[in-house]
């Protein structure tokens, strides 16, 4: 029972810290508007808002126990009684001491859970003695009368017309239904259905958002259905394909066969082929029709899965001005700390975005204000100098413009000296002096985002170490967002900054590179195409190439990644597949052997034990249900950069080579074992040979029949067909007769030595007894 | 065919089902389950066994070191893959197979380990364990629990499972 009760009391708390933060929030944005503009004819409604937000925030402390809260709440609600009666004008101090009040409430919010408790009582009847000062400077013998319990019955009873607000107060599990202005008890007394029907469409539910992500990971997951799905049907065509030329030469055969046998057992053999036929193309239908309803429900796993994905994505999404809020507060402190007047303006906090985009926003934002306001803005005496109204200008608008958000932040302060960024980075080793000359206005004004640029010979706390802005491009960069930045000396900097209003589901371009696959974020693809090896420049033994007029260094993914070459790739490359990649203003070329489309997929980790691998980000799986390692492109492209300069020599040496390459020897090796298997192939690969692998007997003598091979090295013990069976088969075609087989095994007894060879087989070399110089030295014997 | 096979099964069944007498040990008994590392045989303890698979697909991790073998797709997941050959040093003792993964996992973590084949359940008293031999040395020695009278090299699971030596965090 207690430790129910323990259960509910902290399930109370929990929704108390929510309601409490939006109720701080709401105090702290209506002191601020309220301070800009005390005459306004506004300034009543606001401070009736003010008035019921801490009257509400005192109830719902008192209702979870939380005396300190409720006492200062108590204080503050005393004063703005005053204030709303006209009885005590809105000074200056009034604000300080407020929104002093509010950051304590917050702390103390914040420090529900916690032993720690920073605010003591102290600070509290400091708290009470400055608001008894205010209310005493009001109309004397009204303020000192009003004692806090009547207060709050004065309320309800006064404000007949919205009892909402009252209400609410009691209520601390609080939903949003208190912003429906229509009174709760008429509703209670309509019927039940009738009220569940008009509930329906308004009603909201608080749900933390853990679980929320959790069924929006569940729901990424059936991406991978809709992968598998698609993957499945295309091996059910190629079945079919198969299955359609072979029945065709079936239907031949009996006709052939029918035709010329007439004068034998004529109607018995005519049944027998009609039967067949019959029996195959029943079966032809049947599969067809399989793959007719598999396409049937690959379009409706597609579209519901999609659908699906969209709504949830779509209940993450969340105002922009839940961020937004922040903003006055850090505006009006900074500008206190700094001495500097600023004129806000923000608009379009209605605009709807992804909840994880929106926190990820938060210290971009942050930084960006800051910047603006320690480095853009002037102080007064400096604007009233250049002519400018003495408050500064700072704007932050939202804008939605198709499936993108636009956040543009701009001021109307001294802009970026760009002789100041130049020397800075030039100071920190970004660029080279000599480079200056030939940079764009634009692409100068994106060095700030550099780390380590910083234009304020001042470092203070907020900003001049010149890390602010980098860590701006990254988090922007890493939610897939784009940056650009507009200044002009004298009259301001604008920040635009494009966002997606949803996380998209991961997109990746499938390569391979040598014999392995990777997928690379397609976001980070600029171009995929052919180069000439014509066009490759050396510039200071580094390859680069030319790319509308930009200079952009090439190397190989498989060196970067040190991969073991391939001899067997070198053959056809008379061009080379590129991909441009680019990751905030830096742009580099990779080499890689092949692209094999763009791939749909959910990123997972790499494994517990895997927690970090440089170069890769994590992993997904093809529909096949193969694992493909997802490269992580900033560690990658400074793994680029810090290759050596011996590994580009080697492009060059492999171009030398195009044309005189020695003769290819090529062997087959057959090994059920995957590990086996590729042990063989890096040790037969590694002597110079080119190898390809067949999982059994039966997969090698299909591949044997299509292609040629110098010499075949096969495990016994295999599946379908064995070893020796495929050293029989081997000798019994003409074509391949001659064909050198080793045979690898780890049987090791004479009998089975006598019937490798008796097969056929021309060695016998057993796993146990094994090593590599061996193998080689018989292949090398054989060819 | 399948007179034998149904023969072999039931066969098979009765010797499951047939309960052990009581080995004659105390509490210092536990329950191991016996691989083969060519030409080595191992033993894990059977509470820090998952699973038992075959090795079918394994993705190779550029950037990892020799003894993370790759990873697979278990079930969605993805799991990465140890071999010990490399830690133990075996390397260089011929070709095996290294076609059975054994899952190991505890609160923490989680992973396989491959070997070149299973022998089944045993039952070893850990106080009659001798030392690992001398010539076992770096991450492989703090691995071994130590070597049964037949020469069965134990494994502390537990031990490589918390072992901050396997894990790659570059």
């Amino acid at each position: 029972m207690d430790s129910q009760q323990e259960e509910f009391l902290r399930e109370l708390l929990e929704d108390f810290k929510i309601e409490a933060a939006e109720h701080h929030q709401a105090i702290v944005n209506g002191l601020i508007k309220l301070e800009k503009t005390p005459g306004s004819a506004n300034s009543q409604s606001d401070v009736e808002i003010i008035f019921r937000e801490i009257h509400s925030m005192k109830g719902a402390a008192r209702a979870v126990n939380l005396t300190q809260i409720e006492q200062l709440c108590m204080g503050m609600e005393n004063v703005f009684h005053e204030i709303k009666k006209g009885n005590l004008k809105l000074i200056p101090a009034i604000f300080d001491t407020f929104l002093k009040a509010a950051d304590y409430l917050e702390i103390m919010i914040s420090e529900i859970d916690s032993k720690q408790k920073t605010v003591s009582e102290n600070n509290l009847s400091q708290f009470k003695r400055s608001f008894e000062g205010f209310i005493k400077k009001s109309s004397p013998g009204f303020g000192v009368l009003h004692s806090q319990p009547r207060v709050e019955n004065k309320f309800t009873s006064s404000k007949p017309e919205n009892p909402i607000a009252a209400t609410a107060a009691d209520r601390a599990e609080e939903t949003s239904l208190s912003a429906v202005p229509e009174p709760l008890n008429t509703q209670v007394n309509k019927p039940i259905v009738e009220s569940h029907m008009k509930l329906s469409d308004k009603e909201t539910v608080r749900v933390t958002t853990s679980k929320l992500y959790d069924i929006l990971r569940q729901a990424e997951e059936m991406v991978t259905v809709k992968t598998s799905l698609k993957f499945q049907i295309k091996q059910l065509e190629q079945l079919i394909t198969r299955f359609d030329s072979w029945r065709k030469t079936q239907d031949d055969r009996f006709f052939t066969q029918s035709t010329m046998s007439i004068e034998v057992d004529e109607s018995h053999q005519s049944v027998e082929g009609a039967k067949q036929k019959v029996y195959l193309k029943k079966h032809a239908e049947e599969l067809n029709k399989i793959n007719g309803s598999l396409e049937q429900m690959q379009r409706l796993v597609i579209r519901s899965v999609d659908e699906m994905l969209l709504d949830i994505k779509k209940t993450l999404l969340y105002p922009f001005s839940s961020l937004l809020n922040i903003v006055p507060k850090i505006v009006r402190d900074l500008g206190k700390e700094y001495n500097k007047e600023i004129n806000l303006q923000m608009e379009g906090g209605e605009i709807e975005i992804d909840r994880r985009i929106l926190e990820e926003m938060k210290d971009p934002l942050i930084h960006l204000i800051r910047n603006c306001i320690d480095h853009g803005l002037e102080t007064r005496s400096d604007r009233l100098k250049a002519n400018k109204p003495a408050m500064g200008n700072l704007n932050i608008s939202i804008r939605l413009d198709n499936q993108n958000i636009e956040m543009l932040i701009s001021d109307d302060g001294a802009g970026i000296n760009s002789e100041k960024l130049i020397n800075s980075s030039i100071k920190s080793g970004i660029i080279k002096p000599e480079e200056v000359e030939a940079m764009s206005k634009n692409e100068i004004n994106m060095l700030i985002f550099s780390s380590g640029v910083s234009t304020s010979p001042f470092i203070t706390d907020v900003s001049g170490r010149g890390l602010g802005m980098a860590i701006v491009a990254e988090k922007v960069a890493g939610i897939e967002g784009t940056i650009e930045l507009e200044t002009e000396q004298g009259k301001g900097t604008s920040f635009k900054i494009t966002l997606p209003q949803t996380m998209a589901a991961f997109r990746g371009i499938l390569v391979r590179a040598s014999d392995q696959l990777f997928i690379i974020p397609t976001s980070t693809v600029i171009k995929a195409l052919q180069l000439k090896l014509s066009d490759i420049k050396t510039v200071e033994s580094k390859k680069t190439f030319s790319f509308k007029n930009e200079t952009i260094a090439l190397v190989h993914l498989r060196e970067v990644l040190h991969i073991r070459h391939r001899p067997a790739e070198k053959k056809q490359q008379s061009t080379l597949n590129v991909l441009i990649l680019q990751l905030s203003q830096k742009k580099i070329a990779f080499i890689i052997d092949e692209v094999l489309g763009e791939q749909e997929g959910v990123v997972k980790n790499l494994s517990p034990q895997l927690r970090h691998v440089t170069n890769i980000a994590g992993a997904t799986l093809l529909g096949n249900g193969k694992v493909v390692p997802i490269l992580h492109i900033a560690e990658l492209m400074s793994s680029a950069a810090q290759r050596s300069l011996i590994n580009d020599i080697e492009i060059v040496k492999e171009v030398d080579n195009e044309g005189t390459e020695a003769i290819e020897r090529n062997i087959l090796v057959v090994e059920d074992s995957i590990t086996v298997r590729n042990m063989l192939r890096n040790f037969i690969e590694a002597a110079g040979f080119t190898v390809k692998t067949a999982v059994d007997g039966m997969e090698a003598f299909e591949i044997l029949k299509a292609e040629t091979f110098d010499l075949v090295v096969s495990d016994i013990e295999m599946p379908r067909m064995n070893g020796f069976q495929l050293t029989s088969q081997i000798r019994s075609i003409k074509k391949l007769a001659d064909t050198p087989i080793i045979l690898v095994t780890s049987l090791d007894s004479a009998n089975d030595r006598q019937r490798g060879l008796e097969a056929g087989a021309n060695a016998y070399i057993v796993k146990g007894s094994f090593e590599k110089s061996n193998l080689i030295e018989t292949i090398q014997r054989l060819i | 065919m399948i007179v034998n096979e149904q023969k072999t099964l039931y066969e098979r069944a009765r010797v499951v089902a047939f309960k052990k007498k009581a080995t004659p040990v105390g509490d210092d008994s536990v329950e191991v389950v016996e691989f083969i590392l060519h030409p080595e045989h191992y033993a894990i303890e059977g509470k820090y066994l998952r699973e038992v698979l075959s090795l079918n697909e394994i993705t190779t991790i550029p950037g990892t070191p020799d003894f993370v073998m790759g990873v697979i797709n278990f079930r969605g997941t993805i799991l990465s893959i140890v071999n010990l050959k490399v830690i133990f040093g075996l390397t260089e003792k011929g070709l095996t197979e290294l076609n059975k993964v054994i899952i190991l996992c505890n609160d923490t973590m989680e992973f396989g380990i491959v070997a070149d084949g299973l022998v089944g359940n045993k039952r070893i008293v850990s106080n009659t364990l001798s030392d690992a031999p001398l010539t076992l040395n770096g991450i492989g020695a703090d691995f071994v629990s130590g070597i049964t009278d037949e020469g069965l090299i134990v494994l502390d699971a537990n031990r490589m499972l918390n072992s901050t030596q396997l894990i790659i965090d570059q």
